[in-house]
């Protein structure tokens, strides 16, 4: 009596296991492809440039001095990323991610973490008459950003 | 920088044709039939020996070019001609459903399968969101491979982005990626590594087929599709994703192989560990949690060491990774744990804080509906089912997933960064191989413990 109780159990596990599967799946199904849809209208409408910035745009870093960067400075050129207060920022998480996203979004230009290396400086708030370097040319992008080539 | 997707197809189209060359050495190809029936696990095969080969020959001191690309196809595809002219065949048939009702319900499995795959495209082709780590440290690394040639030791290159101590195998592969598209588009790589997870699901749909039926493995794999995790990691560009992949295939190789003791079928788990080893760090983690765990499952049997001989594959890559660090002076400063710390009985006892944190936060990423789907509660279910007439199987399922994620708790112990950033930021992802696994067996697992199933393979 006792091995065909124990196989009914099993088959009564088993089909619930598969039903079980089976609801959990069906369950999931409309979140998921809403979930797509809204990833999908999130960068609807925008341009490709749009789209490379959204990274820096989801931390509200301002995205001018980086595309100013990238027109100013030849690829191959060694450049530094200063932060100050000589902007506005919404948190101080912007201050701490601006640089990391220069490093990422300005290759092939390298960048180094001291300025007396660099061929040029992009300011996002930083004094750059208190880094002690002398510029060729300095290009305001935003009050508080600018992108300077070192005289050397 | 717009990329050309036709180059895309071309890189696809030589992985596809270096996997199958390397599946002939498995034994697994020997018709067009099989080759069509494996393409998928071909196609991961030839990703994984791509990126391993790749890997070795920048640290070699090498630039990636696509020159470079094809010899490292010619050398694998070459050793795999070479070893199936010596392997004998691995004949097997897949497995068939005899009646409308089943053919019914594998015919609805697949379409959702294939309805959910085209919804990934879709997210994959809407790229541009990336998440921090994404943009800090994994396309930055795959940017200066693909514009400086190799590992760049100087200002800004390589090693000079977050956790520069991290194996090379995922940048080097995106900045392969790069090379054949022509330009570094970030938009357009999500959609390489779509191909990746399609390959991904034809490989685990190729393997299991001999084993399963199609009405139990087409809906579980739509099911696995399904699952938040998954989603959340395709198309991210993160390490995890590709970690995920290459777990979740060698632990399915190294299951069959203990139910059939095809040693090709450990060969295969090897090169799939060697992968994932070069493409995180945990991936060493586990890989040997995978080896111990099968060793464990095969004990008593005589075959049994030829588990721990997997264990040469992951540990050597390991180790030529750790002397390209020592040889270039990298410094792990970025790590975010110490192992040395986990044997370290005063330093575990004032951060038992961070355990008992960890304990209670990890089990909602694995258990929870919203996130896994049931994943691992079904998979114990149908495991306590199987015990009494594959209790190896069994065994193995379960402890393999859980022991991984015992592993992460150890992790998150001797981590460094404070515990609830640390969870917050990571543990979503980092359960993904884990759970993912125990998703990829469950078809596996219900099949086998059928109440009418011989539980065999079909030759």
């Amino acid at each position: 009596m006792k091995a065909p109780l124990a196989d009914l159990s099993r088959r009564i596990t088993w089909w619930l296991a598969a039903a079980a599967a089976i609801g959990v799946t069906a369950w999931h199904l409309p979140g998921s492809f809403r979930a797509t849809d809204r990833t999908v209208s999130a960068v609807a409408g925008k341009s490709r440039l749009e789209r490379e910035l959204l990274p820096a745009r989801a931390y509200d870093i301002a995205t001018e001095p980086f595309v100013a960067a990238q027109k100013e400075i030849p690829p191959g050129a060694t450049f530094a990323f200063a932060t100050g207060t000589g902007i506005q920022v919404s948190s101080p998480l912007v201050l701490d991610k601006a640089p990391l996203f220069a490093a990422y979004w300005l290759l092939p230009r390298r960048m180094t973490p001291d300025p007396h290396r660099a061929d040029w400086v992009v300011s996002y708030g930083a004094d750059l008459k208190s880094l002690g370097l002398a510029y060729d040319h300095v290009v305001d992008v935003l009050p508080g950003a600018a992108v300077a080539e070192v005289n050397r | 920088m717009t990329g050309s997707p036709g180059g895309l197809v071309g890189l696809d189209i030589g992985l596809l044709a270096v996997g199958e060359a390397l599946l002939l050495g498995f034994g697994l190809v020997r018709s067009a039939r099989s080759a069509v029936r494996f393409a998928g696990l071909a196609f991961m095969a030839g990703w994984a020996a791509t990126g391993i080969v790749l890997s070795i020959a920048l640290m070699a001191g090498l630039d990636l070019t696509v020159p470079l690309v094809v010899v490292c196809w010619g050398v694998v595809a070459g050793a795999g001609v070479l070893a199936g002219l010596r392997v004998p065949s691995r004949l097997s048939l897949a497995a068939r459903e005899r009646n409308w009702t089943g053919r019914g319900i594998a015919a609805a499995g697949a379409l959702l399968l294939a309805t959910q795959l085209a919804m990934l495209l879709r997210r994959a082709l809407a790229s541009g969101p990336l998440q921090p780590d994404v943009w800090n440290f994994w396309l930055p690394k795959a940017k200066s491979i693909y514009y400086f040639g190799g590992l760049d030791t100087g200002v800004g290159g390589f090693t000079s982005f977050t956790h520069a101590e991290y194996p090379p195998l995922a940048p080097v592969a995106d900045s392969a990626s790069f090379r054949f598209m022509g330009a570094p588009d970030v938009l357009l790589l999500p959609v390489q590594h779509w191909v990746l997870a399609v390959a991904f699901f034809a490989a685990l749909a190729g393997l299991l087929a001999e084993r399963v039926r199609p009405a139990i493995l087409w809906p579980s794999l739509a099911m696995l599709a399904l699952m938040p995790k998954l989603e959340s990691v395709v198309g991210s560009l993160l390490g995890d994703e590709p970690l995920a992949e290459l777990f979740v295939l060698a632990g399915l190789a190294a299951a069959l192989w203990l139910l059939e003791s095809d040693r090709r079928l450990l060969a295969l788990a090897a090169l799939f560990l060697a992968a994932a080893t070069l493409a995180k760090n945990e991936g060493l983690m586990l890989a040997i949690v995978l080896v111990v765990v099968l060793t464990a499952a095969a004990a008593g049997r005589r075959n049994r060491l030829e588990a721990v001989a997997v264990a040469a594959a992951p540990l050597l890559a390991a180790v030529s990774w750790r002397l390209w660090l020592g040889a270039n002076d990298v410094s792990n400063k970025d790590a975010d744990y110490r192992l040395g710390d986990l044997f370290d009985p005063g330093y575990l006892s004032s951060h038992s804080g961070r355990l008992w944190t960890a304990f209670r936060d990890l089990p909602d990423y694995v258990f929870a509906p919203d996130r896994a789907l049931l994943a691992i509660p079904l998979l114990l279910l149908v495991a306590a089912v199987l015990v009494c007439r594959e209790p190896r199987l069994a065994a193995f399922s379960v402890a393999t997933p859980l022991v991984a994620l015992v592993g992460y708790l150890a992790i998150y112990w001797i981590g460094k960064p404070e515990i609830h950033f640390y969870l917050d930021s990571s543990a979503e992802r980092v359960t993904a191989a884990p759970v993912l696994l125990g998703a990829a067996l469950f078809p596996l697992l219900l099949q086998s413990a059928r109440p009418s199933s011989g539980g065999g393979r079909f030759t």
